[in-house]
């Protein structure tokens, strides 16, 4: 039969290509099984098959095939489709579709057999692919009907479930008679596309097990859906790990806005994405200011913007100012951190303290000082007058014997006694009164240097005519700081009057007083050092506790009650070494940090 | 005026630092039949009371821990001194102190007698009455 020309030019060549270049291999073999013609696809599978016999070329065998298929369209001349598996060019399987065809002579009996090869290996490979996935994917995969019968299930599934014998897929996973409300299986069924939901089952021991289930359609040619794949995953672990999350975040969130101190959380683009309730009212933080907004520069001191950019890890401040909304400033102790994921900077984190309340609670710890202080000084008192009772009851005793036995000797003795303890009540009134005033001390900006100086000044000519030496060691260099000068005045002056008259009583050659100033670790300290007898123990506990004296005539001791409280009012500290033979050292130490603040100044500015 | 005196009249130490008090007790004490001795707690306050040999020390004790308490010590320790009665005058102490105050100056021995200041006499002279073990009688 020839072919109608067409006006493209089809002819024989065109013909010749055809054969050549189809994508389905062609073979033609003749009754000897011999391949006589074959096409580039069949070249492209099995390799050059010229001359050769197919049952070597496609099966690598020496001898015909058992059924062979090419003879038996030899003998009955019909066309036969079959699925075989050959072996390729390089020697590995092939999966082919065949379609043999009788080319039949001039006799109506076939000359020769085309066998057109498909192919099928990707096909197979894919489907193994899938066949594979099915069965060893860890979540159960169920092939369910439309009356929820279980046809075909993966390993899993009966490794749980046992062989799928068309059981109600409710019935297994979930133990239930019918149907469950909310069938994911009848969802796809009627939406025709894939569902998730999370259902609950009941797991082999019994237990309420959590499953994430997907249901996809499954359509046939005509696009009909009869069945529907489910997957389902045991989702037990998922949960718990998820609820350990969310406790963990629970305690997280709690402790974070539950924390007295202020936390504040910044991304690497130092804006804020924390913020507890200690921070917004620690920093007066508007809603606007927070989450997503830079850090007003008001609370952020300076020295931490570092770590807050990344380029340094950590600091802490100990003490620092920030400020307020409305101007004021706030000490705080702060610190600041970076927070690093596997080496990469993703943010920082700054905890603050409001130092406000322990300031307050330093200040009423120097007050309860101050009130013991006083305690004691009205114990010490009532010990005073104690004894100026004795004398002038002793003074009446002997007075009123004297008279009553006309004894003018003891008259005039209890009568110097009624007027020597006469004297110490008016005297000892007066120091009380001067005592009291001086409650109020003038705090100001002054030189400790300078106090030192002048107290020496004021005593050492008179020392000297006494022959005792008066050394000054003073530091010029020791800072200002905020102090009553005449109070410190009079503790320094009633040291160094109470060393001249020790140094006196002690009776030695030669005498030294020594008064010192200096600075040790941001703490004021001044010392008198007499080089005098000393004092033994118990005389040194004396000295502070009560209105003591060792001078026999005069004094009413108030001196040293006086100088212990203008140095509490300091804040300061009073201490005293004493050797007897050797001298005393009275020591007085004020702590910057617990001098009298600027509050003080503005105080005593108004009054 | 009959005066029992049977024998020689006690003699009574008398330690504290306040001069008016020497006196007031010196001669109160005289009055009433003792002999007396005053000293202040000086140094040489213990030679003193070694060499006076007296029936009864009054001794002028602070407060714990201060003076008079190394005296009391030093007389406790004495193999003749601690035979002799002491009589505890606190300035500002009272009698409920007292166990406290021993302990803790390291167990000293209890006093024989405690007077809490200022001192009445008639109570003074009856304790010390009863520390020599008799009745004394007043001289006019």
């Amino acid at each position: 039969m020839s072919l109608p020309v067409a006006r493209s030019g089809w002819d024989q060549n065109e013909r010749s290509r055809l054969f050549d270049e189809m994508p389905s291999g062609v073979m033609v073999v003749d009754d000897d099984l011999s391949v006589v013609d074959s096409n580039r696809a069949f070249g492209r599978i099995f390799g050059p098959a010229g001359g050769r016999a197919c049952y070597e070329v496609i099966k690598g065998r020496d001898s015909v095939c058992s059924k062979c298929p090419a003879l038996a369209t030899f003998e009955d001349g019909q066309p036969r489709v079959i699925e075989e598996t050959g072996s390729d060019r390089s020697g590995r399987a092939v999966h082919f579709l065949a379609h043999i065809t009788p080319v039949n002579g001039e006799q109506g009996r076939p000359d020769y057999v085309a066998s057109i090869v498909t192919d099928l290996s990707p096909t197979r490979r894919l489907r193994h692919e899938y066949q594979t996935l099915f069965e060893t994917v860890p979540c159960f995969v169920a092939v369910i009907n439309r009356d929820h019968r279980v046809v075909r299930a993966n390993e899993a599934f009966r490794r749980v479930f046992g062989e799928p014998t068309g059981e109600r897929c409710y019935r297994l996973y979930k133990r239930r008679r019918e149907q469950c409300p909310d069938c994911p299986v009848d969802l796809t069924f009627e939406e025709g596309s894939t569902q998730t939901s999370r259902q609950m089952g009941v797991s082999q021991d019994g237990r309420p097990t959590p499953y994430l289930v997907v249901t996809a359609p499954l359509r046939q040619d005509d696009g009909e859906i009869t069945h529907v794949i489910e997957m389902a995953l045991d989702m037990t672990e998922h949960q718990a790990l998820e609820e350990q999350l969310s406790h963990a975040d629970v305690l997280r969130l709690a402790l974070v806005e539950s924390s007295l101190d202020a936390i504040l959380v910044f991304d690497s683009a130092e804006k804020v994405v924390l913020a507890n309730q200690s921070a917004k009212e620690l920093f007066d933080l508007q809603e606007d200011e927070l989450f997503g907004s830079l850090a007003p520069n008001r609370i952020i001191p300076r020295e931490l913007r570092d770590v807050l950019k990344g380029n340094q890890s950590s600091l802490e401040l100990p003490e620092t100012l920030i400020g307020s909304a409305d101007g004021n400033e706030v000490p705080v102790r702060m610190a600041a951190v970076t927070l690093e994921v596997q080496g990469e900077f993703i943010g920082s984190a700054v905890i603050a303290q409001d130092l406000r309340e322990l300031k307050q609670m330093a200040r009423e710890k120097l007050e309860a000082e101050r009130l013991a202080a006083v305690g004691q000084t009205v114990a010490g008192l009532a010990h005073g007058i104690k004894n100026i009772i004795t004398g002038l009851e002793g003074g009446m005793y002997v007075t009123s014997t004297g008279l009553k036995r006309g004894d003018q000797d003891r008259i005039g003795q209890g009568w110097g006694m009624l007027v020597r303890n006469m004297t110490r009540i008016s005297e000892l009134t007066k120091n009380l009164l001067a005592f009291s005033r001086g409650e109020t001390p003038r705090f100001v900006i002054a030189s400790p240097a300078d106090v030192a100086h002048e107290v020496v000044d004021l005593f050492h000519d008179g020392a000297e005519s006494q022959g005792v030496e008066l050394i000054a060691e003073i530091d010029d260099s020791v800072a200002e700081a905020m102090i009553d000068p005449e109070g410190l005045h009079s503790c320094l002056a009633n040291l160094v009057s109470n060393a001249v008259d020790a140094c006196l009583v002690c009776g030695r050659e030669k005498c030294t007083i020594t008064v010192r100033l200096y600075e040790d670790d941001e703490t004021i300290v001044f010392e008198v050092v007499d080089s005098g007898c000393g004092m033994d123990y118990e005389v040194m506990q004396k000295a502070f506790t009560s209105f003591f004296t060792t001078k026999t005539k005069g004094g009413t001791g108030l001196g040293l009650l006086l100088t212990r409280k203008i140095v509490q009012q300091h804040g300061g500290y009073i201490d005293l070494d004493s050797e007897p033979e050797e001298g005393t050292t009275f020591r007085l130490r004020f702590e910057r940090a617990r001098l009298p603040g600027r509050e003080i100044k503005e105080e005593s500015n108004d009054g | 005026m009959i005066s029992c005196a049977v024998e020689r009249r006690p003699l009574v130490a008398i330690v504290d630092d306040e001069e008016d008090i020497l006196i007031f007790l010196c001669l109160a004490l005289e009055d009433h039949g003792f002999d007396a001795v005053v000293t202040s707690k000086s140094d040489s306050a213990f030679n003193l009371l070694v060499q006076t040999e007296p029936d009864i020390i009054c001794l002028d004790l602070l407060m714990p821990r201060h003076t008079g308490v190394g005296l009391y010590r030093e007389i406790s320790r004495h193999p003749k001194l601690k035979k002799c009665p002491v009589l505890i005058m606190s300035g500002l102490a009272v009698r409920g102190d007292l166990p406290g105050m021993l302990k803790s100056a390291g167990d000293l021995p209890e006093p024989a007698g405690f007077l809490e200041k200022p001192i009445d006499i008639e109570e003074l002279v009856t304790a010390l009455g009863d520390l020599v073990g008799r009745t004394v009688e007043v001289g006019a």
